[in-house]
């Protein structure tokens, strides 16, 4: 038996005729972090409902090798945190993180003194008496934090945990998200949108498009070598060119140092081997080669020198040909040459 | 300025209506204290207590407790089970849902006496007349359906959610419902109450229906409107009466917390 956190196979959810999630397969070692990216409408928010028995799916979920599948929401051990915190309203800040043990009758001043603990583990141990009125979204979101490890959870589950938060309490927030993970000792999955967000929090990203987990790798694996163009898409720093489009202009947006190629400039992808791949640029051939980090090719066209230009063949079925060049590997022009 | 016009014009509608509310109390009072009122006399000719003394003389305060009792107990019931309806309905799939919604409301958006009719049909066939209980059993559908009605849409989304982390907390259905879904519903619930209690105790034609030799206010009311105006006004003042306190006393959870 593996020693995973969070362990689902085969995850179906249906609602009302429409496929939400599809034989989701994810495994999370215990104790890891787990970032789920992908665009709107993915099934993100379907899937962290589901492992916390919140949506009705059929398939197996197991945290800590315990199968959950069939277990009510309160029997299950989770703690989930919400993209909005869902505070209750008419409870002051140390009543809402004091919730789940009451749940679990524990004792009055014990609960008390629990719920500052975890206040003060998340940095709003000040506000435990204040109404959750007026809290900023970032303080709040922290109470919500507190309260779902109030559960003693076996694996934390996040939903969008920062999009309500100014981009300034982002950064800080993010690291208490690592920081109490750690110190709990929880596995975490967290869903999110943003891919720097998935890159900061995730040991692992898991990439899910239409209802299915495409992709789950290391963040660097899943740079280097996406392997799908929507992986590349969601998680890459670079561009997906189809192979006879102009090149011109197209790899700059993310790489540190732009990159300027002339207008006429072709750049063509014609695979020789699995191993092997011929690229065209401004009429060169160039001849890449395989590496670790994947498709390596140099040229040096005119007076513009492209040092390193890794490329990866994109398994796209509707761009057949199209290649990934990973932008951050591609080295400035250099003045003079 | 449009939001300045708007309250102008809110405030005006407000002041005409209840310049006619307060109209018709008036001419209510007025006329329960006339010992004789001939038309076309604006006003009566003799003020007295006849009226006073007639309704009291017809046990008027046995038919008012038996009323109270009656939409007090119809408007708690019909409130929890109008409650659970709906705790059920907003999680169903959508078709289950608008099914449900539909059978809890029908009873408001057909004609009253229609489902009197059909009620006390009903209750005769199953042998059941004349209790206090078949009163609150035929008078629950008119109540629940008005209940439903002021519930419909009150668990939104955010409602919701507060539930499911709830759940996800560790804490189970009763918890819930007491820590979670009351205080979130807490306004609409105190209006369900209010109303439920209120179209309980103006209920007429279900209650003659049904209730053979039952005793409540409308009852008592209504015959007397011809033969003993006067009377027939001091009942109408007795049948205010609970409805501005059920008004004025659940007023206090309604207010915006500061």
């Amino acid at each position: 038996m593996t020693d995973s956190g969070i362990d689902i196979t085969d995850l179906n959810v249906m609602v009302e005729g429409a496929t939400l999630l599809n034989q989701v397969r994810l495994a999370v070692a215990r104790g890891r972090r787990c970032a789920v990216v992908g665009p709107s409408g993915a099934g993100k928010t379907t899937l962290i409902r589901a492992i916390a028995g919140l949506v009705e799916s059929t398939g197996t979920i197991r945290i800590d090798n315990r199968d959950v599948t069939a277990m009510a929401p309160q029997h299950r051990q989770l703690g989930v945190v919400t993209q909005r915190p869902m505070l209750l309203p008419h409870m002051r800040v140390i009543e809402n993180v004091e919730l789940p043990l009451r749940a679990r009758r524990v004792a009055r001043t014990a609960r008390k003194r629990i719920a500052l603990d975890l206040l003060d583990l998340v940095g709003v141990a000040p506000l435990a008496d204040r109404s959750v009125h007026g809290l900023s979204g970032g303080e709040a979101q922290r109470v919500a934090l507190a309260r779902a490890l109030a559960t003693e959870p076996r694996a934390l589950l996040l939903d969008e945990p920062l999009s309500a938060v100014d981009p300034e309490a982002r950064a800080q927030l993010q690291q208490t998200i690592i920081d109490v993970q750690r110190q709990s000792g929880a596995t975490l999955l967290v869903v999110t949108h943003d891919r720097d967000e998935a890159l900061a929090l995730g040991q692992t990203i898991a990439v899910m498009v239409q209802g299915c987990i495409v992709a789950h790798a290391t963040p660097n694996e899943l740079i280097t070598t996406p392997g799908r163009a929507d992986v590349a898409r969601l998680v890459g720093r670079g561009s997906i060119i189809a192979a006879d489009q102009p090149l011109a202009g197209r790899l700059a947006p993310e790489c540190a140092c732009p990159i300027w190629l002339p207008h006429h400039a072709v750049y063509t992808s014609e695979p020789a081997s699995s191993t092997e791949s011929v690229l065209r640029l401004e009429g060169q051939l160039g001849r890449s080669q395989l590496t670790q980090s994947g498709f390596t090719t140099s040229f040096l066209i005119g007076d513009l020198s492209i040092d390193v230009v890794t490329v990866h063949p994109i398994c796209n079925e509707a761009a057949p040909g199209s290649i990934w060049i990973d932008t951050s590997l591609v080295s400035p022009i250099k003045d003079g040459d | 300025m449009i939001a300045r016009e708007n309250t102008r014009s809110g405030r005006s509608i407000a002041i005409v209506w209840l310049a006619l509310v307060a109209g018709v109390v008036l001419w209510l009072v007025v006329r329960a204290f006339a010992d004789a009122w001939r038309a076309p006399a604006m006003l009566p000719q003799a003020y007295g207590l006849y009226g006073w003394n007639v309704a009291l003389r017809n046990s008027l305060q046995h038919a008012f407790v038996q009323s109270l009792l009656i939409a007090t107990i119809a408007a708690l019931v019909g409130g929890v089970l109008a409650t659970s309806a709906m705790t059920v309905a907003v999680r169903a799939g959508r078709r289950a849902r608008r099914l449900a919604l539909v059978l809890l409301v029908v009873p408001a958006l057909l004609p009253g006496t229609v489902v009197a009719i059909g009620m006390a049909t009903f209750a005769t066939r199953i042998g059941l007349q004349g209790s206090m209980s078949t009163v609150v059993a035929v008078h629950l559908p008119f109540v629940m359906a008005w209940q439903t009605i002021v519930l419909l849409g009150t668990w939104d989304r955010t409602l919701r959610e507060r539930e499911d982390v709830a759940a996800t907390l560790g804490v189970g259905p009763v918890m819930r419902l007491v820590h979670v879904t009351i205080p979130g519903l807490r306004l609409q619930l105190v209006a369900a109450l209010a109303l439920g209690f209120l179209v309980s105790w103006g209920q007429y034609t279900t209650t003659l229906l049904v209730a053979t030799g039952a005793d409540t206010l409308p009852l008592r009311l209504v015959p007397m409107v011809q033969s003993q105006p006067a009377a027939a006004a001091v009942m109408t003042i007795a049948m205010l009466v609970p409805a501005l306190l059920v008004t004025l006393v659940l007023r206090a959870p309604t207010r915006r917390p500061s």
